[in-house]
């Protein structure tokens, strides 16, 4: 280091830094604002008190019950993207807004045989699980800042063989968040199934990961707008990290598709991304049961 | 991150709004973190790209061929000036002011600034060359 940058370097640790008041509060707001680990979450005694005193600032609460209204139910359903065998019907739309806070959750329900029973289970702890954090979040922000949540659905596939339901969730809290949760049903033998119960060989996650990979370096190669964090120094290697848990879906074609939330691979401006991993690379990886069922 | 978030979007405003997103994102990504000791860097960057990605948003991107004519020939070792480096810093144009600021007021190394604006080394070290060079003769003239 010369000299000249020795002297600039001591003039900038001597300069005052001051950050501007509106930012602090800002900073502070964000801070705040922040969404509660786990770990921090409140006993539920606490929530039900603070959602007895959100009550009155609430504009708009609006629970449908199933059956209540057969015409309203039948307008809220979702026409599936591959097939049209299963109804999905919106049971509850939990709804809040006061200035600073909003909240709109759809909670679907699969009409059909007992076989959806856990898929609808699930979706409801989910939504149930989301609400209570609403609430808890309003009341750790309170007038402070800004949250909203929403949460609507689509049937993804619905053909003799499979069901796909996918929930998505929005939130925001000082930035968003955008984040799905995919259900899926082997519609043949009744069970739900996840990621991991289609594999036989665990060689799949890497054959995955490593077509993801690629693609996204393509994709960065042809457009230098675009960012993911693969082979990336600071910020690591492994974000492309595909296990048993993770989110998927069948396209039409029957490739597999793997999803990621926001930030789960890329920075925020880059939203949510998915990317499609061909049948044929990964079929041999697959149970017997699963590779010819597309 | 202040310094830096302000050297990209050069407004109060705007500054603290990349602080907000930057804290959240960094927030929500904490896991991602692998080493503690590139914390620094790691939220750096963080903030880099969310001022980046706000002045793309409102199209008031500067291009990174804009440079005043502020160079000269002459070069000396002892600064005289009436400035405060900061003034002089934000006389600047990108990608000089964020190369400047992350050097002299980060101390963060050449390497470290690279990963940090996803420029390569060799174009780091050329704008901080340059950068230098501007600032001499900003801090000598005093406005």
């Amino acid at each position: 280091m010369n000299e000249f940058d020795r002297d600039l370097k001591r003039m900038a640790a001597e300069e005052p830094m001051e950050v501007p008041a509106s930012v602090k509060k800002r900073i502070e707001e964000t801070l705040e604002g922040l969404p509660e680990k786990e770990a921090g979450r409140r006993p539920l005694w606490v929530l039900s008190r603070v959602a007895a005193a959100a009550a009155c600032l609430i504009l708009v609460t609006l629970f449908l019950l199933p059956n209540m209204s057969v015409a309203y139910a039948q307008a809220l359903e979702r026409v599936p993207v591959i097939g049209d065998l299963v109804r999905v019907v919106t049971i509850k739309n939990y709804l809040y807004a006061d200035e600073k806070h909003e909240m709109d959750i759809e909670v679907p329900k699969v009409e059909q045989e007992e076989m959806f029973d856990p898929i609808n289970a699930e979706v409801e702890e989910m939504t149930q699980s989301l609400v209570q954090r609403f609430y808890q979040d309003l009341e750790s922000i309170g007038r402070r800042g800004h949250s909203s949540i929403y949460v609507d659905y689509e049937t993804v596939t619905d053909t003799g063989s499979w069901f796909t339901l996918k929930l998505q969730v929005h939130e925001a809290a000082g930035s968003s968040n955008t984040y799905f949760k995919y259900y899926h049903l082997n519609k043949i033998t009744g069970e739900t199934i996840r990621l991991g119960d289609l594999v036989a060989d665990d060689a799949f996650y890497e054959v995955v990961e490593q077509r993801i990979k690629e693609q996204m370096l393509e994709a960065e190669e042809r457009d230098d707008t675009l960012e993911y964090w693969v082979e990336d120094e600071v910020f690591g290697d492994d974000h492309v990290s595909i296990d048993g848990e993770h989110n998927f879906y069948w396209n039409e074609e029957g490739d597999l598709v793997i999803p990621f939330d926001k930030y789960e691979v890329a920075p925020g401006y880059m939203g949510t991304s998915e990317f499609t991993v061909d049948r044929e690379e990964i079929r041999d990886y697959l149970k017997v049961e699963f590779q010819d069922l597309f | 991150m202040y310094g830096l978030a302000f050297s990209i979007v050069k407004n109060e405003a705007d500054a603290g709004e990349v602080l907000s997103e930057s804290i959240y994102r960094a927030y929500k990504n904490l896991d991602t973190l692998k080493n503690e000791k590139s914390f620094r860097p790691w939220i750096l960057r963080i903030v880099h790209n969310t001022a980046v990605e706000l002045i793309r948003k409102n199209s008031r991107i500067v291009p990174v061929e804009e440079v005043e004519a502020l160079t000269t020939d002459s070069v000396e070792n002892e600064i005289t000036t009436k400035l405060a480096l900061r003034q002089a810093v934000e006389r600047l144009t990108q990608p000089y002011r964020t190369v400047v600021v992350l050097f002299y007021y980060e101390s963060l190394s050449i390497l470290q600034i690279a990963q940090i604006t996803g420029a390569n080394l060799a174009a780091v070290k050329k704008q901080l060359s340059r950068a230098r060079q501007m600032l001499r003769d900003i801090l000598k003239e005093g406005f």
